[in-house]
């Protein structure tokens, strides 16, 4: 099962890696966000491969430990957040470019009739 | 009284200009009939084609659904102080002379909504697969909605300038049809069904939504109800 977890997030990593690299390549993506996604691929790779790592992370300085279970709770709060913050950006950019196409839309064919009076009414007056 | 016919068309190239020609000239009750094609970013001919046969043709820079289309084309309809809206699909499944089973009953006043049912029509011949997926929205309508209607999906509407004026629809995508049907019970609008004609061809059949769809729809009609987002 554990190797399975391993696999699946290589692949995954990878291909998130590879994407970014290609988007920057492209010049869709900055070179901060490359090196951002990169990092946090990277990381999540390590982990996944390695994954001690977390209860050497968990043990605070006192020696205290925190539990996994308190960690992965904590964990999908903050990603539901970070989803969270994500629709609602997506949905607010969604409703202003609508509103824009839109209104360019009904702009272009007023102006358009506009232009077709105008010709209609120079025909008559000539 | 003022009609307009609003008609959402995404690469419709095939069957717009017959749809288009195919509308009445003449209405029981109307005085005058204006159509409103709103183009959903084509990539075809269907712009062209709007413009050179329909009243007003409105063109989206961008893909945005058959919602967005719509509502732009509601909008127009508003602006041209018209008294009633129907919606028609571009893909010829509708029957034209199907507009006065739509109409008459906002004229008497007896409806705000009038939406046209494939499937109260004895002679309806929609393929099982869509009778499935017409039956799974009208249930996803009924438990989001509270409102039970025989055919929550179809393109073929009639609103009037009441029901107009209240709503305020914006779904982007085919949950309009259901969003539809939400606010009419929301906005205490009077909604009725009638039988209409479907006309199924190979294009027609390939076009319009799928089963799959149902998902996306459910969870855009859910956002709403839980946030009242609109």
């Amino acid at each position: 099962m554990i190797l399975i977890v391993k696999i699946f997030s290589i692949i995954l990593g990878l291909m998130v890696i590879s994407k970014t690299y290609h988007d920057f390549k492209k010049g869709k993506e900055s070179v901060t966000m490359f090196l951002f996604w990169t990092i946090a691929w990277a990381g999540i790779i390590t982990i996944s491969l390695f994954p001690e790592i977390v209860s050497d992370l968990l043990t605070l300085s006192q020696g205290q430990k925190i539990g996994t279970g308190t960690f992965l709770g904590m964990s999908i709060i903050f990603l539901f957040f970070v989803i969270y913050r994500v629709y609602i950006k997506a949905d607010r950019i969604e409703k202003n470019l609508t509103e824009i196409v839109r209104q360019i839309a009904t702009k272009l064919d007023t102006e358009e009739k506009n232009t077709d009076k105008d010709k209609i009414t120079s025909k008559v007056k000539n | 009284m003022k009609l307009s016919i609003i008609i959402p068309a995404y690469n419709e190239e095939k069957t717009l200009q017959r749809v288009l020609e195919s509308i009445p000239r003449k209405i029981s009750g109307i005085n005058e009939i204006v159509t409103i094609v709103v183009d959903d970013g084509s990539t075809d001919r269907t712009y062209s084609i709007a413009k050179s046969k329909a009243t007003h043709a409105l063109r989206h820079a961008i893909n945005l659904g058959v919602g967005a289309a719509t509502i732009t084309g509601i909008d127009m309809a508003k602006k041209l102080k018209s008294d009633m809206v129907v919606t028609i699909d571009a893909d010829g499944q509708h029957n034209p002379l199907d507009l006065p089973k739509l109409i008459d009953p906002i004229l008497a006043k007896k409806a705000d909504i009038v939406i046209g049912s494939r499937m109260l029509n004895s002679n309806n011949s929609m393929p099982a697969i869509k009778i499935i997926g017409n039956w799974v929205m009208n249930f996803i309508t009924f438990i989001v909605f509270h409102r039970w209607v025989s055919d929550s999906q179809s393109g073929m509407k009639a609103l009037s300038s009441k029901a107009l004026s209240r709503m305020k629809l914006c779904s982007m995508g085919y949950e309009i049809c259901s969003e539809i049907v939400g606010d009419a019970k929301e906005k205490n609008l009077k909604l009725i069904e009638v039988p209409i004609e479907t006309i199924y061809s190979d294009y027609s059949k390939i076009k319009g939504q799928n089963i799959f769809n149902a998902v996306n729809i459910l969870t855009r009609i859910l956002f709403f109800k839980v946030t009242g987002r609109k």
